[in-house]
């Protein structure tokens, strides 16, 4: 009987521990962040901010899901090729590390101000937090001279302020 | 009046008590000179001498009541009435009351008085001579107070002083020289002894009383003078003046001195000098002319010497100089005259300064005389009354203007600079203290213009060699040459009209402190500009503007396997950019450079490997030729890229090639934006990146498929890059 009433107490501790444990990481993987994500307008001339809610659970990849689903508003446009696939981000140091797929070189429709969007739409996404000073795209996992034929990716970049128009 | 009781008190003291008269001695009396008695009965008293009244009575006309009952007498004389008794020490002068030294008193019938309270209350002159045991009476006379020099501002001379104006006359006696002034009516009533006047022509001065009426004074004078007596009231009485000039008896002008001959020595003079005709005015205080005189002199300095009594209140002799040359002079007193002789000026050294400017040191300023002798191209300075220390005679200096200076003593009194020059030029003299600087400047003789086949020939003629300047100016389009140091004078100066590229010429005198002239070409297109000098003449080729030996590196975007930016209907920018970049190629070719192609076909070509190429080949510039694209189907207009980091020169050419893309495509201007493009970032030279279209949007895909718009964009950028190197042509010259 002792026994019986052991086990029972036991069993109910366990219950208790995987319920406060199943809250807890309830608000661990489903809160979410108010974020910037940027997007060309039409004279690819700007960038202009939209404001996304994020799940901060893979805060970085969520961000850049984002950027690839394209904008909210009817006068911005997107600015990765729709076929292009997010293979990875690493945060290495104050560097974001980001991997496309392929599609995102052949797809791209090209013209420096088509890249310029392209490019600093990622860079200027993932440089609003302290947490990266730069960015770097991968094709693949490989590191690429250029994306379209103009801009130097050879190297990381930072954060551009005078492309973003917010009005 | 107190002052001069006293002074008589003491004379009578000295007279009466200093035992010169003893008590017993005989004393003569005279009256108005006339001798009365040798024999006066007299009595001495402190400081008076009492003598019988009647004496005065008897011989003057002197009215006397005597008033037995109180022992009083009263006199009357003239306007005075007098008072007194006997015993008592008062006297009533009119309304006056004054004491006697001594009372009178009765001696038998004489009544005793004190001579000298009485007769000085009746207004005579007692006058004692102890010596002779004289005592004089004067009446009615006028009293010689004193004799002192003039004041020394004054002339040379005397002044006397008497209580009263009286008739004077004055002559002037020969052997010995002497001036003789006679003072009528007038006693000496105390002794004045003979002074030494304080002046070279007065040797002494002697006063005595000529006789009972006059009293003579005598200027013995050192030499032949001439003198004028001045006469005025002044305080207490009467002033007489004997003024004494010395007299200038000769004028001689000799070497490059004037000498005047003098009974003395002239030592009041000043000088002053007149411009046209140049003119010394030399004025002599205190002389005396005794001829005037024009004396015509022909030296290297004098014309004429005239002198002149100028004035006689007070004495000025004048001598006026017509002179040459604008001399100055230095009076010098001499013991019998005056020496006037030029004050010599002193050509000390002559030096050069850069800018063709020679310095002439002297020791002081004077008045040179600059001839130009155009025939020689020689300036000639004479300096009058100046002499050179040189030694050395001949100077060559490191000047294109100045063959030789020579400097030599022309004549006893000028200095001569001699400048030799190559040609008859322009100059300036201005003084720098006591340095004559002597400037000279080139000059414009004419602008000729030569057709040499390839081109014009602009020839600037000058007298001599010349530094200049020249700057190009796009719009208008000009070419300036600025020429410092010359001397520009418009009527002089040949222009010619047009020729080729020179539409006009046009000169100016752009400054005259400093000198600068200008000259102006206008152009009617660009060129290029080959400078040259042979001798006198700056020549300037001008032939149409190329671009010989220039570098360029054309970099059509993309190839083979990238297409870059696809168009609206699927047009690849590879392909276009190629054919403008060939049509680029060939009007810069025919301009005359030399044009480094990334590719000439469709084939791929690494970003690196572009850039490098344009390194390496040493371009001296980089333009890489795209469209635009974008996600979108509308965004529009043209753009020019410069590196993050553009410097001066790329920002420049991205300018002209903007510019002249929007102006000869009428498309929409984007603007010349940094950016981090591969190969603008890694070329050593000014580079661009032009977005000429975004095929992206079906009107600019559209217009880029027209061979029409691929020329226009060719020669758009043709123009920008010849516009760049027009300004670097002007810039570095």
């Amino acid at each position: 009987m002792v026994e019986k009433r052991d086990i029972l107490l036991y069993t109910i501790i366990t219950l208790l521990v995987i319920i406060l444990l199943s809250i807890f990481s309830y608000f661990k993987f489903f809160a979410t962040i108010q974020t910037k994500v940027y997007f060309a307008n039409q004279q690819a001339s700007h960038l202009v901010p939209e404001e996304k809610e994020v799940k901060k659970n893979q805060l970085y990849t969520n961000l850049i899901k984002e950027l690839m689903r394209g904008p909210a508003a009817d006068d911005l446009v997107a600015t990765i090729p729709p076929q292009t696939k997010l293979l990875g981000i690493e945060i290495e140091g104050g560097t974001a590390v980001v991997d496309f797929s392929q599609e995102l070189k052949d797809t791209h429709w090209g013209g420096t101000a088509g890249e310029t969007m392209t490019v600093y739409s990622v860079v200027n996404t993932l440089t609003q937090f302290n947490e990266i000073d730069k960015v770097k795209i991968l094709i693949e996992g490989q590191e690429i001279e250029t994306l379209a034929g103009h801009m130097e990716l050879s190297k990381a970049l930072f954060f551009n302020s005078k492309i973003i128009k917010t009005d | 009046m107190p002052k001069k009781i006293v002074l008589l008190t003491i004379l009578l003291i000295l007279i009466f008590n200093v035992s010169v008269l003893a008590q017993n001695d005989n004393i003569k009396l005279k009256i108005n000179e006339s001798l009365v008695t040798d024999n006066l009965t007299y009595k001495l008293a402190e400081d008076d001498i009492l003598v019988p009244l009647q004496v005065l009575t008897n011989n003057l006309p002197i009215k006397m009541k005597w008033y037995n009952s109180i022992d009083t007498l009263k006199l009357e004389y003239k306007d005075k009435n007098l008072k007194f008794s006997l015993g008592g020490k008062r006297l009533q002068v009119n309304d006056k009351l004054i004491n006697f030294s001594a009372a009178p008193y009765k001696s038998g019938e004489q009544f005793m008085v004190p001579l000298k309270v009485l007769g000085e209350a009746l207004g005579l002159v007692i006058r004692a001579e102890p010596k002779q045991g004289v005592v004089s009476i004067y009446q009615d006379h006028a009293r010689l107070e004193g004799i002192d020099n003039l004041e020394q501002t004054d002339n040379d001379g005397i002044k006397i002083n008497v209580n009263q104006q009286v008739n004077s006359n004055s002559m002037l006696l020969q052997n010995p020289y002497r001036i003789v002034l006679d003072l009528k009516g007038t006693a000496l009533y105390k002794k004045i002894s003979n002074f030494e006047a304080d002046s070279p022509l007065i040797k002494e001065v002697r006063v005595a009383q000529f006789n009972g009426n006059t009293v003579r004074v005598v200027l013995d004078l050192a030499t032949k003078a001439k003198y004028k007596v001045e006469k005025s009231a002044v305080d207490d009485g009467y002033q007489y003046r004997i003024k004494v000039s010395p007299l200038i008896t000769e004028v001689q002008v000799k070497d490059n001195k004037i000498k005047l001959n003098a009974t003395s020595s002239l030592p009041k003079t000043n000088i002053k000098y007149l411009d046209n005709p140049n003119r010394a005015v030399i004025n002599i205080e205190n002389a005396i002319l005794e001829k005037q005189e024009n004396i015509k002199v022909d030296n290297s300095i004098f014309k004429e010497v005239r002198v002149s009594q100028y004035k006689t209140e007070p004495y000025v002799v004048r001598l006026v100089v017509d002179l040459k040359d604008k001399i100055q002079f230095k009076t010098e007193a001499a013991k019998d005259g005056l020496i006037i002789e030029p004050m010599q000026t002193v050509l000390k050294d002559i030096s050069y300064e850069s800018k063709n400017k020679v310095k002439i040191n002297l020791n002081k300023k004077v008045e040179p005389k600059a001839v130009f002798l155009e025939s020689g191209s020689r300036l000639m300075i004479d300096f009058p009354a100046t002499t050179t220390e040189l030694k050395s005679k001949q100077f060559k200096y490191d000047s294109q203007l100045i063959e030789e200076v020579r400097v030599s003593q022309y004549d006893q009194t000028t200095t001569r600079v001699v400048l030799d020059l190559i040609a008859p030029l322009p100059h300036e003299l201005t003084w720098n203290e006591n340095q004559l600087q002597v400037k000279l400047f080139n000059k414009l003789t004419a602008v000729e213009l030569k057709d040499i086949g390839a081109g014009t020939e602009a020839r600037v003629e000058l007298l001599a060699p010349e530094n200049y300047k020249v700057s190009r100016l796009i719009n208008p389009r000009r070419l300036v040459i600025d020429l410092p140091g010359v001397v520009v004078n418009k009527n002089e100066v040949e222009v010619a009209g047009q020729q080729g590229v020179i539409e006009k010429v046009r000169v100016s005198q752009y400054s005259t402190n400093p000198h600068q002239g200008r000259v102006v070409l206008e152009l009617n297109k660009s060129v290029n500009v080959i400078k040259d000098v042979v001798d006198n003449s700056l020549r300037f080729k001008l032939a149409d503007f190329d671009l010989a030996g220039k570098v360029i590196t054309l970099d059509p975007g993309h190839g083979g396997q990238d297409p870059g930016a696809i168009g609206y209907s699927d047009l690849y920018e590879k392909i276009p950019v190629l054919e403008i970049a060939l049509k680029l190629e060939k009007l810069l070719k025919d301009a005359g450079a030399e044009v480094v192609m990334t590719r000439r076909a469709d084939e791929f070509v690494p970003l690196e490997e572009r850039v490098k190429l344009a390194n390496k080949m040493n371009s001296d510039i980089f333009v890489s030729i795209h469209l635009n694209g974008h996600h979108s189907n509308t965004s529009f207009g043209t753009e020019t890229f410069i590196a993050s980091e553009g410097k001066k020169n790329s920002q420049l050419l991205a300018q002209f090639m903007q510019s002249s893309l929007v102006e000869q495509l009428g498309t929409f201007n984007r603007g010349v934006k940094k950016e981090e493009l591969y190969v603008l970032e890694h070329a050593n030279m000014p580079a661009v990146l032009e977005e000429i279209v975004f095929i992206s949007n079906k009107k600019g895909e559209d217009k880029i498929r027209q061979e029409s718009f691929k020329d226009k964009s060719a020669v758009a950028m043709y123009k920008g890059i010849i516009k760049y190197f027009e300004l670097l042509a002007e810039e570095g010259n």
